[in-house]
């Protein structure tokens, strides 16, 4: 179980996450649901200890991994996180992006440490590019590579952060496959997503989450189906509103 | 056959070729010692490197907003070093205030998610500097680095008002001495010129092999005027 | 070793501090001058006459500033004060023409096609249209280039009395004071350009809305 319990962040005097807790079961995927801005963002800054907050814990299996205010150590790097734009390393090759990170911090040698990069790369069917620089690839590539990246540091949990963005349908369906795989190999997700079909076919469980709250959390994403909160009423008009237009 | 300046010029070459000499040794220890100290001054205004802000502020601005003559007068007048010594150290101050501006450009040109993303690696400060943000900066700002280094081989001219014989002394002496001061002018302006066309073009190669596939756009600092494009 | 100067000492600095401020702005209105008739030169020349204004820019640009003076000195016969207004002019002009062609290069062409259209001569374009809207952004760099400029007067001292020849003078004279001779002239400069600088950066600041950076490591 990775617990978050009363989570607080202020950026000055907005309030970005208000008392959030919630709890995430591993080995499943946990979708979080929200309008843009509502504190999605925010929240996997902290839990991935890139952000320090007011006050609060993450707890991993009854472990503290942050607390507080305290300087964060993540040496054990049980959180992975997927930034929204990817951020790869522009001089670095594919391979490189992959490989730098454990040379660096695990120590692993270079041969080793290609050796389970190309691997990874094989896995997310993107071998073939492993030797070109991130500014040759597509978006969907691109972000194949930052999750291959992320994994490499052999994390349990990895977040990512609204993964459909500037995606391709096909793609999506594409993204939805590769997160599948990810959970049977026994990681745990939680991803962002304002996009309701691809949190309805992917979720375990979903999370609303409104103005740094936890509105409600169901099983599946129930709480799409027979909305009861009128935040998510909204939501929902909103989203179809927004998915017509583009059609 | 030739004009009869033809032979003064050829006699007066070999104190162009000792010229040429000072003018390189300055060059090359000035450039290298000031890229590197300009490069730490650069991280530390652009606050990599924690609590030093201030005085990577002040080095900066002093040696911006100084004169390089008046630099050279303190090292050569005040602390008395010999004309060499004093100009290589004025130049070392100079270059490296100057090259601190530009890597700095280069440096916050980085994108803070590429930041976030090495920190969520895990990677140290120091693996964070010296594998993402350098390479990337430098590369970013290979031909504002181009410029700058051709301005440290024509201000290495400096050094000719504490009395060391570089290729501008070399020209005064010789035009003095020969009375011929267009032939020895275009000497020595030809070997300025052959060493920034030499600069150029080897910042060219280096951006060649260093930026070609990765597409890393240049930075153009904001207060960086007249870049020199050569045709 | 007394570190006090003589008050002749002093005033011989300060004459200094007064021609080197005049050589600057006399020096800055001509390269100014100068600097726009360069750019107009190349805005207006058909191809063929190109070559002339691109022969004196780069050239100059490739130059190094101390043995340009040099020559100059050594051949131009005219008083030392004109001779080093002649000097810095005609070098730092180079580097406007270049600062106003670039500036000039990256406006909408469009807006000068228009104006072509309407008849306006190449003259007036120059004049009214690319000019003008460029100037915003070029304050900068010029402030910048007449800063460069205020320090280079220190190099004109072959035969002016400005600041950095009347610290030399002293500093020759008695090399016991050359540190307080170095000091005062080092402050003095210091001063004077970082005013100018810091005038530059808030115009700039200004016209381009800049934040200040905060830590990336958050340290």
């Amino acid at each position: 179980m990775l617990k978050v319990k009363h989570l607080t962040k202020r950026y000055d005097t907005h309030v970005a996450l208000d008392d959030f807790s919630a709890e995430f079961p591993l080995g499943c995927i946990n979708v979080i649901i929200g309008p843009s801005g509502c504190g999605k963002t925010t929240l996997f800054s902290c839990i991935s200890g890139l952000e320090p907050f007011e006050q609060g814990v993450i707890e991993y299996n009854g472990n503290v991994l942050i607390e507080g205010n305290r300087p964060v150590k993540q040496d054990t790097h049980v959180i992975g996180y997927v930034l929204q734009g990817f951020s790869l390393f522009a001089h670095l090759t594919v391979l490189d992006n992959l490989t730098l990170a454990p040379r660096l911090v695990h120590k692993l040698p270079r041969k080793d440490a290609e050796a389970r990069a190309r691997e990874m790369l094989e896995k997310m069917h993107i071998l073939d590019k492993q030797h070109d620089y991130p500014n040759q690839l597509s978006g969907g590539q691109q972000q194949r590579v930052a999750i291959a990246r992320a994994i490499m540091m052999n994390p349990r949990v990895l977040l990512l952060d609204e993964p459909t963005n500037a995606l391709d349908p096909q793609l999506v369906y594409a993204l939805e496959k590769t997160i599948k795989e990810l959970v049977a190999d026994g990681l745990t997700l939680i991803v962002s997503t304002h996009h309701m079909g691809f949190a309805d076919r992917i979720a375990d469980y979903s999370y609303f989450v409104h103005r740094g709250e936890l509105l409600t959390a169901s099983e599946k994403a129930n709480l799409l189906h027979n909305p009861q909160y009128p935040e998510i009423q909204r939501f929902i008009q909103n989203e179809e509103e927004r998915v017509s237009h583009l059609d | 056959m030739f004009p009869t300046w033809i032979n003064a010029v050829i006699e007066g070459l070999p104190l162009f070729g000792e010229g040429l000499r000072t003018t390189l040794s300055l060059f090359f220890q000035a450039g290298v010692i000031g890229f590197v100290l300009g490069c730490i001054v650069a991280l530390g205004k652009s606050r990599y490197i924690p609590r030093v802000y201030p005085l990577a502020w002040f080095y900066v601005e002093l040696f911006r907003n100084i004169p390089l003559l008046v630099i050279l007068f303190f090292f050569y007048y005040a602390l008395q070093f010999t004309g060499y010594v004093a100009g290589l150290l004025a130049l070392i101050a100079w270059a490296s205030a100057f090259t601190a501006e530009v890597v700095r450009a280069g440096i916050e040109s980085l994108e803070e998610e590429q930041i976030k993303a090495a920190r969520l690696l895990g990677l140290s400060r120091f693996q964070l500097i010296s594998h993402l943000v350098m390479p990337q900066a430098l590369m970013r700002i290979l031909p504002v680095l181009a410029n700058q280094f051709m301005n440290l081989a024509k201000n290495t001219s400096i050094v000719y008002f504490v009395g060391v014989l570089d290729v501008t002394y070399a020209f005064e002496q010789n035009s003095a001495k020969y009375f011929l001061f267009f032939q020895f002018f275009f000497i020595a302006l030809g070997i300025y010129i052959t060493l920034c066309l030499i600069i150029i073009y080897a910042f060219r190669l280096l951006e060649y092999f260093t930026k070609t596939r990765r597409a890393i756009k240049p930075v153009i600092p904001s207060d960086d005027q007249a870049l020199p494009e050569p045709a | 070793m007394d570190f006090l100067l003589t008050t002749s000492d002093l005033m011989l600095l300060w004459q200094g501090l007064q021609m080197t401020v005049l050589l600057a702005c006399v020096a800055s209105i001509f390269t100014l001058l100068l600097g726009i008739a360069v750019a107009l030169y190349r805005f207006l020349m058909p191809g063929p006459f190109q070559w002339v204004g691109t022969l004196y820019v780069d050239g100059i640009r490739s130059m190094p500033l101390v043995l340009y003076l040099v020559l100059v000195f050594t051949i131009l016969p005219v008083p030392p004060f004109q001779r080093a207004v002649f000097a810095l002019a005609t070098f730092n002009a180079a580097f406007i023409a270049e600062v106003i062609r670039s500036a000039v290069q990256s406006l909408d062409k469009n807006q000068m096609r228009a104006a072509a259209l309407l008849g306006m001569s190449d003259y007036q374009i120059f004049m009214t249209i690319a000019l003008p809207q460029s100037l915003a952004r070029m304050i900068p760099a010029f402030i910048n280039q007449f800063n460069t400029l205020l320090k280079d007067t220190s190099l004109v001292s072959l035969g002016t009395l400005e600041l950095a020849k009347a610290g030399e003078i002293l500093m020759e004279r008695a090399w016991g004071h050359s540190f307080t001779v170095i000091l005062i002239m080092g402050v003095v400069y210091f001063f004077v350009c970082l005013g100018l600088s810091v005038l530059g950066q808030s115009l700039e600041k200004v016209m381009r809305p800049w934040k200040r950076r905060k830590a990336p490591l958050g340290g």
